[in-house]
Order: structure tokens, then sequence, then C-alpha cells
């Protein structure tokens, strides 16, 4: 275990760094597309005008960026998921036993993050062999009496069984979320016949054969792989228009993590995903579903990495396995309620003034209490200290366990609410390969703010105050998220200011002119989640986190896609969280691919 | 991303394929004999050698010295090596080794066996504590290539050091894809690991049900393979997805090439003797450390690993020989033979400045790798004391390469003799190592200053030679000859200077 004073050394170097970003976030892991599209976009006939209209886009010129065609691996849930579809198995063998996903771009389903190297080819086929074990007789029932055929005891390699392909090509479609191939199907009855030949032990040699053909579709690429190439004829469109079936799976893993159920699978066998507003019909059915709701909320806790108390913040301090547990049903129920039933904005993501608890979790936050063992809607009112996401234990936990709170917090808010990272050491003075003081933990009566106040200075400061700043704001909660107006022995004071560089790379957000700024005030953490949520730059930073995480690429704030998914609907000050989805879905960029 | 851009160099490399390189069996190579499995076992140990301490030495008027077949000897006053020279015909002491141009000394537990930049900060002032590689370690490679039926995987064992915050001697050695293989500190816990649950493999072959098991993966992982191509010529070759999917592609191959190396009949018939045998220390480790039984725990971790291969548990693996050099914990005074220290360590004896051989701390050092070469012979020892099963009349030793790495180069004599430098790292191949290579030699890889060839050269080296073992130990396997391994700014084309 590291000592306190060391974590304190590290993460003031992070922090003084004042270049890159932080946690697991804001890789560049993101292939994003390299402007290749002709800017026009609408390929598409449609009587609706074709995709990518504008949306209301307001702000003035955009870069027109299409993520590049590529293959997308499934994620572990969304591979159970896709088991549990189809055969109904709910064993979530790849959560159980598939190592943990890359994360990138802030989110660990993202396109091309995932590498498949042995260790995962290994579970892959022990899932896949596991899953066809458990699901051999269940499929063999499921032919007579689904499909109505009687498998041959006697099959031919050269004249294959009608009732197998039959199966072959139901299952196949299923699991390949798309009609499948002459090919395939020989390929997939060489399969059967070769789990018939050298059979599984304990099952008959037709049991066995169906069991390898599971085991064998379970391990396809077309399975693992959801693809975004566009036809295979289609050699020289640029952009290229991804196939109704890719639109379908890539709209239905994106709202709800699971495969394309029938309805969806019929509208692009249809031709019926070929205009905004079909796809924007779509989407409303989907997200409308449990798994629409629960992904949204898995969206937003990625977003902040609130995801993360579940796997580091449970064994330290006073925070048990089981608080921790209370603060992510916390951060789920406020989410679903904002979201889906309430305004459904950012702003009361940020601002919401109430939460949910249960009686164990209403004592540890110090809030008045709560009768129920389940989790109930309180409100909060000023004294509390509390509304909104930001003052949750499963955003100041996770922002906890890395370095110093304070600074880690208010870098977490610069990065992910405001899209801004942090100058480089060259700019302000200092030698490209700078080396920051170390910090050591305050003596008694010192608050941590107070020490940094005292030590940052000149130069650093013009650095610190973009993040340093915001992390006054959030003084009062310690790293457990309890209330606290003192610290070390020192009196708390949560006043601040939120500041802004007169000169941000719209690209990429950095910093460039760390001197010439303006800022604006407040006086505790109510202050500063007023002040965040009126920022105008926390609409555009969120649009550009959408598309991230739709798209699975980073994404530029001055794109044109992320302007698009940013536009309000019409009456609206600013855009839903649902609504900016549903502006995305609709956008060109959202089924066109870089050549 | 920069571990998947690592991967990807990983996998590229992997995949590559040489048609025609000259084949690595040197020429004392056993005609006849029966072929046995190569076994390989990674050693690493910290801080640098003093240079008149650790290159063997000839003598050009009394050359019998030098031990016949050998061209050096190692009977001199403080040398390092004097521990292995029971073994000398089966050494290979290279020099002029060093790890491109990456930030060296500080980085060289993430480098020395993955052959690849690390991750993180890569100045040697200022080197992250957490140093890491985003690429695999040979022990992980041959081990996804050609691990045998029931194989566990690659063990490591060994100890932590160095608790000083800006310097990165306790990061990992040993990656699997990007990530750190943990290590298991604790002897008793690396037994249990490797033995708990263990079996004996069968010695009669693979039965019905492991054939038809063999046959119906292959030809799904062919499905695999043919579909996974195809992804790939839809997309340019630039393309992102294009390396995830050879990544993918490498990974069916490796499997497919397990599978084969499945169905060789075993002869292994072995019965491990309880914990209680193996453990002299009484109180063994419980994941903290405790310095004074250090001594007690390195043995332990020695007879576990040998009657590990002996049960052919694994056939890779590796042990971190490192110590605490930190005065508090003071494992440097427990050290059999060391003088008692009281100073500085990293300060005094690793970076002194004042000179080579007469200089007192400098013998301190020697004295304290010395230490560990101790450790190598006891561990070359226990290998000669287990019968190879799958080669009558030979030991595991003969069929066993054990590859000793350190931190530190070996510099000329200097102003701060020890700093942090990238060339003439020292390495030393031991063991019979299946009479592929020509041993009993003290190389120049480089000359005989300044250096340097690239270390990757003799990981890549090794690796073939474990493919081409593979196929005569396994009719039905296919090799993957390659051209380097690792990160791509380590490139070097293999060459057979191992066996010449």
């Amino acid at each position: 275990m590291m000592s306190r004073p060391f974590i304190l050394a590290v993460a003031l170097a992070q922090a003084v760094g004042c270049e890159g970003v932080i946690g697991g976030n804001g890789s560049t892991g993101g292939s994003g597309g390299s402007g290749a599209g002709s800017g026009t976009g609408g390929t598409l006939s449609s009587t609706d005008g074709g995709f990518g209209t504008g949306l209301g886009r307001s702000s003035g010129p955009c870069n027109d960026v299409y993520a590049a065609r590529r293959v997308w691996t499934l994620s572990r849930t969304e591979y159970d998921n896709s088991v549990a579809a189809v055969f109904g198995d709910t064993s979530n063998q790849a959560q159980a036993t598939f190592p943990p996903e890359d994360r990138a771009n802030g989110y660990v389903d993202n396109a091309q993050a995932e590498v498949v190297a042995s260790p995962l080819m290994s579970a892959m086929e022990t899932a896949a062999e596991t899953i066809a074990a458990n699901n051999a007789t269940k499929e063999v029932a499921y032919i007579s009496s689904t499909l109505g055929c009687t498998l041959s005891t006697n099959p031919s390699a050269a004249s294959p069984d009608a009732c197998a392909t039959k199966y072959i090509t139901a299952r196949a479609t299923a699991l390949f979320r798309r009609p499948i191939t002459s090919g395939e199907t020989t390929d997939l009855y060489a399969s059967y016949m070769e789990g018939f030949q050298n059979p599984f032990t304990g099952v008959s040699a037709v049991t066995s054969a169906v069991q390898n053909v599971v085991a064998t579709l379970l391990q396809m690429p077309q399975f693992f792989y959801r693809t975004e190439l566009g036809s295979p004829t289609d050699t020289t469109s640029s952009p290229v228009q991804m196939t109704p079936y890719e639109v379908a799976s890539a709209l239905s893993y994106m709202v709800t993590g699971n495969p394309p159920d029938a309805t969806l699978l019929a509208a692009a066998s249809a031709g019926a995903l070929s205009t905004p507003a079909q796809v924007k019909s779509q989407y409303q059915r989907l997200v409308a579903t449990p798994g629409g709701h629960s992904q949204a909320e898995q969206f937003i806790m990625q977003w902040l990495e609130e995801d993360q108390i579940a796997s580091g913040g449970t064994a330290a301090g006073p925070l048990t396995p089981t608080i921790a547990g209370d603060m992510l049903t916390e951060t789920e129920s406020f989410i679903e309620e904002a979201v889906f039933n309430g305004s459904g904005t950012v702003s009361e993501l940020l601002t919401g003034n109430y939460t949910f608890t249960n009686a164990d979790l209403a004592t540890y936050y110090s809030l008045p209490a709560v009768s129920s063992a389940t989790f109930t809607k309180v409100p909060l009112d000023a004294a509390s200290g509390r509304a909104g996401l930001l003052s949750q234990g499963a955003f100041l936990v996770s922002a906890s366990q890395s370095g110093v709170p304070l600074l880690h917090r208010g870098h977490l808010i610069r990065n992910y609410l405001l899209c801004e990272t942090l100058p480089t050491f060259v700019s302000l003075g200092f030698a490209a390969n700078f080396t920051p003081p170390q910090f050591h933990e305050p003596p008694a009566g010192t608050t941590i703010r107070q020490a940094l106040t005292a030590a940052v200075q000149g130069p650093c400061l013009s650095c610190h105050q973009y993040f340093m700043d915001i992390g006054f704001g959030l003084e009062n909660f310690d790293s457990f998220a309890r209330y606290q107006t003192k610290e070390n022995g020192g009196a708390v004071n949560p006043s601040g200011a939120v500041y802004e560089s007169t000169s941000v790379d719209p690209a990429s957000g950095l910093i460039l002119d760390a001197i010439s700024f303006t800022d604006v005030a407040f006086q505790n953490y109510a202050g500063l989640a007023s002040t965040l949520a009126s920022d105008p730059r926390l609409d555009q930073c969120f649009a550009s986190q959408v598309v991230a995480y739709a798209a699975g690429r980073t994404a530029a704030v001055n794109e044109c896609a992320v302007q698009d998914t940013q536009a309000a609907q019409a009456g609206a000050t600013s855009a839903t969280v649902q609504g900016q989805f549903e502006n995305y879905v609709q956008s060109k960029y959202f089924s066109l691919r870089a050549r | 991303m920069s571990a998947t851009t690592s991967r990807r160099r990983f996998l590229q490399a992997a995949a590559l394929t040489a048609a025609s390189l000259p084949m690595l069996r040197g020429s004392v190579a056993r005609a006849g004999n029966p072929v046995a499995p190569l076994r390989l076992i990674l050693l690493w140990s910290p801080f640098h050698n003093p240079q008149p301490f650790y290159h063997p030495q000839v003598s050009a008027s009394d050359s019998s010295l030098a031990p016949a077949g050998t061209n050096f000897y190692l009977g001199f006053q403080n040398s390092i090596l004097a521990p292995l020279a029971p073994f000398q015909s089966d050494l290979i002491i290279v020099r002029g080794l060093g790890y491109g141009t990456k930030p060296g000394s500080h980085a060289s537990g993430p480098e020395v066996f993955t052959g690849s930049t690390v991750s993180g900060t890569t100045s040697a002032a200022t080197m992250d504590p957490a140093a890491s590689s985003t690429a695999s370690s040979i022990d992980q490679y041959l081990h996804g290539r050609m691990a045998q039926a029931s194989s566990q995987s690659p063990f490591f064992g060994g100890f932590f050091s160095y608790l000083y915050s800006d310097h990165c001697y306790d990061s990992d050695i040993c990656f699997s894809g990007g990530n750190p293989v943990p290590m298991v500190s604790n002897p008793q816990a690396l037994y249990n690991q490797l033995f708990s649950g263990f079996t004996p493999p069968s010695s009669t072959g693979p039965s019905q049900a492991q054939l038809s098991q063999a046959s119906r993966r292959q030809q799904t992982l062919g499905l695999v393979q043919k579909y996974l191509t195809s992804y790939q010529n839809q997309l340019p070759t630039s393309s992102v997805s294009t390396t995830v999917l050879q990544s993918h592609l490498s990974a069916a191959q490796a499997l497919s090439a397990q599978i084969g190396a499945s169905l060789v009949p075993s002869t292994v018939a072995c019965t491990p003797p309880g914990a209680s045998a193996i453990f002299n220390d009484p109180n063994p480790d419980n994941g903290s450390y405790v310095a004074a039984d250090a001594p007690k725990d390195m043995a332990s971790f020695i007879q576990t690993i040998a009657l590990a291969l002996a049960c052919d548990i694994t056939r890779f693996g590796a042990l971190k020989m490192s110590a605490e050099e930190d005065p508090s914990q003071a494992l440097v005074n427990l050290m059999p033979g060391l003088t008692n220290f009281s100073g500085n360590w990293h300060g005094d004896v690793t970076h002194n400045t004042t000179g080579e051989a007469s200089n007192s701390y400098d013998v301190q050092m020697a004295q304290f790798k010395n230490y560990f070469m101790t450790q190598v012979a006891s561990l070359l020892a226990a290998l000669k004391s287990y019968a190879d099963p799958y080669a009558p009349g030979q030991t595991l030793y003969d069929n066993t390469v054990v590859l000793i790495g350190s931190e530190g180069p070996v510099q000329s004599v200097g102003t701060d003799l020890h700093g942090n430098g990238t060339n003439d790292f020292p390495f030393v191949i031991a063991g019979g190592c299946g009479r592929y290579f020509k041993m009993g030699q003290f190389m120049l890889a480089g000359g005989s200053t300044a250096p340097s060839v690239n270390h990757n050269l003799l990981l890549t080296n090794i690796i073939n030679t474990f493919e081409t073992n593979q196929q005569q130990f396994n009719p039905s396997y296919t090799p993957n000859i390659i051209n380097q391994f690792g990160d791509f700014g380590f490139s070097q084309s293999p060459t057979d200077w191992l066996s010449t």
C-alpha cells in the first residue's frame, strides 16, 4: 500500500503536468474518420430528404468527419445478451470468463479498442463449447417443435440434410444478425458433419452435430464482430453507406446493448431503415425498453467514470461493499428519473435537487433519516449540500481513487464536462520534460486546499486554476463521499471559480492560452453545479460524448456530427439526453462510413 | 492508443514468416537422440554488474584455466559468475546487447523479455515507477504458441525490490498482450498455484475423445481464420480494423498450433511431494515481504520451479531475483557473504563514480550479484536432478534454456560508471538448451566497446529455436519463424549466431 504522501506527490505530478488527459478516459484509441466524406451526405434515397439535413445546426463551419469502415467487437455484455436472445442462455459466460474490455475514449464498448489475443481466443472457445453443451438438447427440441422437421440419423456430406440446413439457417441468421450466404451455409453444414463424425462424448451423433454448430457459430467472426463495411459489391462510393442490417445492429447494440430484435430485422429486410424518420422511430421504440433504459444509465455512468466505484471503491476506509453498491443504485435510479421521467436534460443531471437512498445510505450521507431498506426518492434541500450526479458517491468515490481527490475531481470535470485539456508545459514557460515538485500531506490544521493554494504559484497556478479551483467546490465531500465541514483539522472552504481560456483548440480541446481567461465565481458546490449547468460548453461537450460513445471514436466539439447531435428540439433551449441520441441516429454520420 | 498500437506491432511481428531462414540447430546437435520439448526459464536481478568482476577472463599465458570446450574462465577473485563455473560448458555469456534507443536501465524490467518499448514516462530522469510494457514477454509468447496439453500458464515468482518512488526497479518483467503478469511473491502460493489439482497427464497418447475434440476444434478454427481473412480483404491494409483482425487471426493460429501439440503423447509420470518437502521457510510470506526469509524463500522457489518442469505442468516461467535495497529492510545485509552495509545502497553503490576494481562498493555489488548467481547454480543443479521424461538418459537441464537478464549496463571505466545507459546489458544463457546452441562461449555480439546489437536478436533466436524444436518434437507442428520479436524500433534480422 502506498503511503498517503506518495499518492499526493504522484497526483500533483499528474496535475501539474498540464498536458494530456487523465485516468482511463480521453485515450486516442478511437479510429476517427479522416474527413474523407464529401460533406454533402444525405446520400440515401429518402422521402424525408435523406439523412444529414442539419437538424437545426446553429454553429458556424464544422468538420465533416465520418468513422472509418470497420469491424466492431461485441463487448462481454453484448456477447452475453446475444447468446441469451438466441438460445435463452443467461449464464453470462463472457462476463464470467472473458478478460475485461480495454476502455478507450471513456467507454468500455468502443470500436477497435478490443483486440483478440490468445487469452481471449481460448476463453471464446471454452465459452462457445460450454454454451453449446448446455443447450444442445434444447436445440434439438427446438428443431422439432419450432422448425417442425426431423434431423436425419444418417446425414450425408454430399447431400445435405434439409432439416439441418434449415436449423443452420435459422440460428446463423439470428447470430449473424443478417441473412447468411450460401457459402456460409455450406461451411456450417461441414461443421454439422464434423460434429456428427467426431461426436462429443455422452450425446448422440445427431445431438453432437447440433452442438458443434452452436460451438462453431459462437466463434465465428460474423457473430463476434458487427460490421460497418457496407455492401461488398460497393467498392467505389465515398462515403460508404452501411447495409440495412448493419444499421440495425448498430442501432440496437448502441441503444439497448442487445442484438436487433425481429421487428428491427424485419425493418432492415423491408428497407425501412433508410430515412431519418424510420430510424428515429426504431430508436424511440428501443430506448423505451428495459435495455434502452439500462444502456442510457451505463453511458452516463461511464461518461463520468462513476462505474469505477464497483472495481476499486469498496475496500478502503469506511466505505463498505454494501454502501458502494448502494451508491451505484443511487446513481442508476437518479439517471433513470432525470432522463426518463424528469426534464431529460444534462442540466438536471447536474442540478437535480433529489436523489434516491435507502436507510443505510441516508445515514452514511448524513441526510434526513429514511426508514425504508429499499430505495426511495428523497428531496435534497440546500442544507444537504448535495444535488445532482457530482455530489453522489458514485462520482465522488470513483474520482477519489487516483491522486489528490480535490485535483482529480476538478480535472475530470474539466475533461469530461467541458471537453478541455490542460495547457502544455512549454506553453507555460517550462521545459518539455519539466518534473513537477512533490507535494506532501499538509500538517494538522491545514486543509489540502490551503496547502495547495500556498504551494501552487506563478506559472503552475496558470495551469492549476483550470482544475484546482473547480475541485474546491467539492471540498465538502471527503474521499468516501461523506459530507465534511472540516478537513485535517482545518475549515473547509468550498468557494472557487470556473475559468474559461480565451483560446482553446476546437479540435482537441487543448487550452492554448492559459494566461488570458474569464471566470465565473461560485461560493459552494451548489454554485459550482449551477455554473457548470449553465455553461454553454457543457451541452457541446456532452454532444461530443454522445458521438464518442455511439460512434466508438473520438469526437471533437467542432465536428458537424457533434453539432448535429447537440441541436435542440423545436421549442426547447437545449437538447435532452434522449434528444441528442435521436439527433445522432438521424444524422448521416450514423450510417455513413469513410472509405 | 498505445496499447493497441503495440499489440498490433507484436502481432504483426508474430505473424511474419520467413521462408528460408537458416536452421538454428548447432553443429553439435544430437543426431539420433530422442527429441524432447524445450523449456524456458527467465531469471532477472536488479542493479548493474561491475565490469571487472562480471566479464569472464582468459589468460593467454595459462590457457589451462579455460575448461575444455570453452574460451574463458570464471574462477577469479570477486567474480560475479564464479558460482556458474561448474556449468561453464553450458553457458553463453553475451556482451554487446542493448535495449534499442530506449531510456535504459530504468526501463530494463519491462523491456528485457519483451523486446519492446515501455509505456509511461520514458525519460530516464523521470521514469514512471509503474513503467510497463505494452507487448508480451517471450515466455508468454512461446506458451501461446506451443503450450502442451493441460498446460498451466507460465509461472512468475519472485520478490519485489526498491521502494524509491523515482525509479521503477520494482516494475514488472512479464507481460501478456500488454497486461502485466501478476508476480507470486510467496513460494508456497506458487506451489499451490502449480500443483493444486495436478494430475499427471496420460502416457498412453490421446484418446479417441481427445482426437475427436481436436478435429472439431481445428475445423472450427479453420472457418474462423477463413472469415477473418475475408473481412480483412474488404478493408484497406492500413485500417485499424485490419490490425484488429490480424490479432485475432494470429491468436487463432496459435490456438490451432496448441491443439496440434496437445496430441503428442506424454511420458510424464510425476508424483509431486507434499509442500512440507519443499518449504524450508517455516513462515513463508503471505503477501507481505519479510526480508529475513528471502534466502529461504528463494530456495523454495527454485525447488518448486524444477518440480513443475519435471511434472510438465508448464514449460515456461520466470523468477524475479530482486532484493530490497532500502536500508530499513536491509536484505542486502542478510545475504550470505555480503559485507554488512549501512549506507545508501543506491547512491553510494550503484551510482558511485570513484572507479572500479579499487572501489569497495563495487566489491559489495559484486558480492550482491554473486549471491544471485549462487541461486542460478542451485536452479541448474535442481534441473540436473530430474530425468527428462521425454528423453531417456537426459535430464531437464539438458533441454532447458535459462535466460538470465539484469538491469544495468556494464559500462567502460569512467565517470558515473553505472549510469542508466542502454548499451551492453549483461545476458547469460545457461542450461543444455537441447544442444541447439553452441554452448561454452563468451560472445561479443556487437564488438568489444560501445555496442550495440539490439537484444531482440537474442529473443528472436531463442523463439525460433523453440519453434524449430517444436516441429521436431511434434511432426504436425508448423513453426512460425519470425524476423523479430517485440517493438519494431528494436528490429534486427535474426541470424544463427548463437549456434556458430
